[in-house]
């Protein structure tokens, strides 16, 4: 046998050695449930992540005094039951006994109004505490009552504070705010009171989690958990292709792949984000007929068909199909480029240099702007711009990164979306399954000047005193029944005179494991991980 | 050579600095910030901004936060990330191992086929090997790396499955040497391959270079053997611009692993860099351009270094 007979033989071997490794089962003997997500989460210590993927680690963790189904109903957490006075002032939540934290130590009401003042705590870099500034106090009644008394009425309190994680007061109660904000609660194993506790974080690889040995719900099924991070969406397709994962997202550009992942179901679950055209509501864009044409002169199922690749349905407004709040009976512009035509020519737009539409010497030039790293988002901004040169307005594209798009500029050069001109703005919005548009919509929140450090978020400049008072009502009404029909009504009011072209509801092509028994995926969330299990 | 070694250190101290203060100041000019994440986000209002701002230290000038920056630096306190809350140097210690494993890699692998190859390329030139060679090359350094990966995991994992699509580690098994081999070889072939097909282009060219020279020609008349004419008196010339480019190519083995470190999920430097570049985490992005900076100092020492080995004519004193 020759040198290069002896080296090729050898390589074989290596690479058969090298290839086998992969291949066997778990080695612990019962199967893992492994998922992926895109980052290392920035922080799981309760309401300071800023990421959303930090909602995969904590779901399996976390536990708030309730939890919405996938069938869009609040569901017993460490309440077992609740309730609200007449005036929707007070809030009441008696707890489960049962419940206990990972350390084997009992949930209390102690820990419930820890919980108010930790969420309430400036020294801590708490994000999202939307709700508990409402709260004006929390009374514990025994160990296992508490009364939230708020502030003023506040309908959305069970989706902002009913569901925020209860924090373990004998925990947190031993660290400065300073500790908190650094992470000391990510290291070592968490003390938790759900299903799940995470036995092992290594950062950028895998977080590991075990069931609770004190959990005191519905027993669980599966013994192991390994979410990895794999920043790469094209990555975690081929991890799913090679049936390394028990589920995951599948991105637009593999959608052709899609037959070759054979031991999977493919279900689409509607996401709670939109994307929308903001108009910002200045010069002719003031003028609600123009932007009425320019809403028919956008081919929405076009760019959910042939951009989307079908993982999206049209939208018709902001609340999200099929949940509670939203209303069918809402009509729709479909695509019509005559319709768009003869509205501008209703309003005295005329052909002029260029083949662009002219009223009163003044080009009817509206820029498309859109966010640089978003492909799809680009790709859409140049349909779009070219259905509108069709009917003769000028909609160049711009792109930047978002941080441009949505940023204060400087006071010569403001960011887009604040700059007040006659401009379209190509973005999503997670809007959530809520109904609450105030921050969207209501006049309180225009833009004041390029500078003003504000979410800023009514960028299109809608100023309308009918929808601030509809919107009002709809977050201090505590019946259900009688919310729906002011959303209704808000609904109603977006499609006559909202500066805004609903685009579309972003779907997710998601493959679940076969083996994977158990898992519901809707709009409002999955089932919970304890009714999951793997054969 | 120590001294000579010292005196280069001490002089990357001033340029270390100099290149703190143009970095943190380019940051500070770019739109958006830390907390532009935030201004499209329904559920941080406005107070809260305001208050992360002032937590953050972010209602100051540039200079002032810049200064701050520089002491607690001076002081071994790297900062902390503005998103995490984590420290730096630890955030940092996590990764940079593993970064400086794949680069070893990538940059082992280059140097032991670049260079071999670039030799027997030069001796056998216009061969049937040599044409074969320099498409190969040429194909390898204009393919763009993240196509180049995912074509190698769509190839070996998925198609073959003789290796892993990502990871450093196996979810399912114990981490043990074998299986850090494993998971290292794409994206040590991806990371790699355009410094190998580089180097080796530039040793065919700088081997040809001195072949035909006189001292060449004289060594060959003595009656020395081909192998000897090369490897002994011919190499080492060629060799010298080589070193340079090596030099100057550490800081980009650790730009490239950005993009590699990506597409394979290594747990990396690379992957962190870019996470901070994303959301302006000041803190994070200093300390990774540092280490850029400090690398590309080092590789050029380095190179300066092996010119003495190289060439006797060249002294440190």
């Amino acid at each position: 046998m020759n040198k290069w007979a002896v080296s090729l033989a050898a390589a074989g071997l290596l690479s058969a050695g090298l290839a086998g490794c992969g291949s066997a089962p778990s080695a612990t003997g019962s199967t893992p449930l492994v998922e992926a997500i895109g980052q290392n989460p920035d922080n799981l210590t309760p309401a300071l992540g800023a990421l959303a993927v930090d909602n995969t680690p904590t779901s399996l963790m976390d536990m708030g005094l309730m939890y919405l189904t996938p069938q869009d109903t609040w569901a017993p957490g460490i309440a077992k039951s609740w309730s609200v006075s007449s005036n929707g002032l007070n809030y009441t939540f008696n707890l489960n006994p049962k419940a206990t934290w990972s350390d084997g130590k009992p949930v209390t009401s102690a820990d419930v109004v820890y919980t108010w003042h930790y969420m309430t705590n400036p020294k801590i870099k708490i994000l999202y505490n939307t709700g508990w500034n409402y709260v004006k106090s929390v009374v514990a009644e025994g160990a296992h009552k508490v009364v939230f008394h708020l502030s003023r009425p506040y309908a959305p309190f069970y989706s902002t504070v009913g569901g925020t994680t209860i924090v373990p007061k004998h925990i947190f109660d031993k660290w400065t705010a300073n500790q908190i904000n650094h992470g000391i609660y990510d290291k070592g194993t968490p003390v938790v009171s759900g299903p799940y506790v995470m036995t092992k974080w290594v950062t950028d690889q895998q977080l590991t989690f075990a069931p609770n040995p004190h959990w005191w719900g519905p027993p669980v099924n599966i013994k192991k958990i390994i979410v990895q991070i794999v920043p790469n969406t094209n990555t975690q397709f081929n991890m799913l292709a090679t049936g390394k994962l028990t589920m995951g997202g599948i991105p637009s550009t593999d959608i052709s792949q899609i037959g070759t992942l054979h031991n999977y179901n493919i279900i689409k679950p509607l996401g709670a984000t939109y994307n929308l055209i903001q108009l910002d509501e200045n010069n002719f864009l003031k003028n609600v007929v123009v932007r009425r044409a320019l809403d028919y002169a956008t081919p929405k199922q076009q760019i959910v068909s042939k951009i989307m690749h079908g993982q999206a349905v049209v939208a018709h407004g902001d609340q999200v199909p099929g949940g509670y709040f939203y209303d069918p009976n809402v009509p729709h512009r479909t695509f019509s480029l005559s319709k768009a035509s003869q509205l501008l020519a209703s309003q005295g737009f005329t052909k002029g240099a260029g083949g662009w539409l002219y009223k009163n010497g003044k080009e009817l030039k509206i820029p498309i702007w859109t966010g640089a790293t978003s492909h799809s988002e680009v790709n859409i901004a140049q349909v779009v711009s070219h259905e509108w040169e069709q009917i003769g307005v000028y909609a160049p594209v711009h792109t930047a990164g978002w941080s441009i798009v949505f940023g204060n500029g400087t006071p010569q050069n403001p960011g887009p979306q604040v700059n007040g001109k006659d401009e379209a703005l190509i973005f999503s919005w997670g809007q959530g399954v809520f109904p609450d548009n105030t921050i969207d919509f209501n006049s309180k929140y225009v833009p004041k000047s390029p500078l003003q450090p504000s979410p800023q978020e009514n960028g299109e400049r809608y100023v309308n005193p009918q929808m601030n008072a509809l919107q009002a009502q709809g977050v201090t009404l505590s019946s259900r029944p009688a919310r729906r029909a002011v959303y209704d009504k808000i609904q109603l009011l977006e499609q006559k005179t909202l500066p805004v072209i609903f685009l579309f509801w972003y779907k997710t092509d998601t493959a679940i494991s076969k083996n994977l028994q158990g898992y519901v995926q809707t709009t409002f969330g999955t089932s919970p991980v304890w009714d999951w299990s793997l054969k | 050579m120590a001294k000579y070694a010292l005196q280069r250190f001490l002089e990357a101290i001033p340029l270390l600095f100099l290149v703190t203060i143009v970095t943190y100041f380019i940051m500070n000019l770019t739109p958006g910030g830390p907390l532009a994440v935030y201004l499209h986000n329904p559920h941080v209002t406005q107070s809260q901004i305001a208050v992360l701002a002032k937590q953050l230290g972010l209602d100051q000038p540039w200079y002032v936060r810049y200064f701050k920056w520089l002491w607690s630096l001076l002081h071994g306190n790297w900062g902390y990330s503005y998103f995490s809350g984590q420290p730096v140097i630890q955030l940092i210690g996590q990764r940079l191992p593993n970064t400086l494993i794949l680069m070893g890699s990538a940059f082992l692998v280059s140097l032991s086929l670049g260079i071999p190859l670039g030799i027997y390329s030069a001796t056998h030139q216009y061969s049937l090997f040599d044409y074969m060679f320099s498409f190969g090359s040429f194909f390898a350094w204009a393919m763009p790396s993240f196509f180049f990966g995912l074509l190698l995991q769509m190839i070996f994992a998925v198609k073959l499955g003789w290796l892993p699509v990502a990871g450093m580690y196996s979810a399912f098994y114990p981490p043990s040497f074998l299986e850090l081999i494993r998971h290292l070889i794409l994206p040590t072939m991806v990371l790699g391959l355009g410094s190998l097909a580089g180097w080796s282009r530039f040793m065919r060219s700088g081997l040809l270079e001195v072949v035909r020279q006189d001292y060449i020609r004289t060594a060959k008349a003595k009656g020395l053997k081909e192998r000897r004419v090369i490897l002994k008196h011919a190499l080492k010339n060629a060799l010298l611009p080589i070193v340079t480019i090596i030099g100057m190519d550490l800081p980009a083995f650790f730009g490239g692993a950005v993009i590699t470190e990506e597409i394979f999920a290594w747990p990396g430097m690379g992957r962190l860099f870019l996470t901070s570049l994303n959301d302006r985490d000041y803190p994070i992005q200093m300390a990774a351009l540092l280490i850029s900076a400090a690398l590309l100092i080092l590789g050029n020492l380095l190179a300066d270094l092996a010119y003495g080995f190289l060439d006797p004519r060249i002294q440190y004193n």
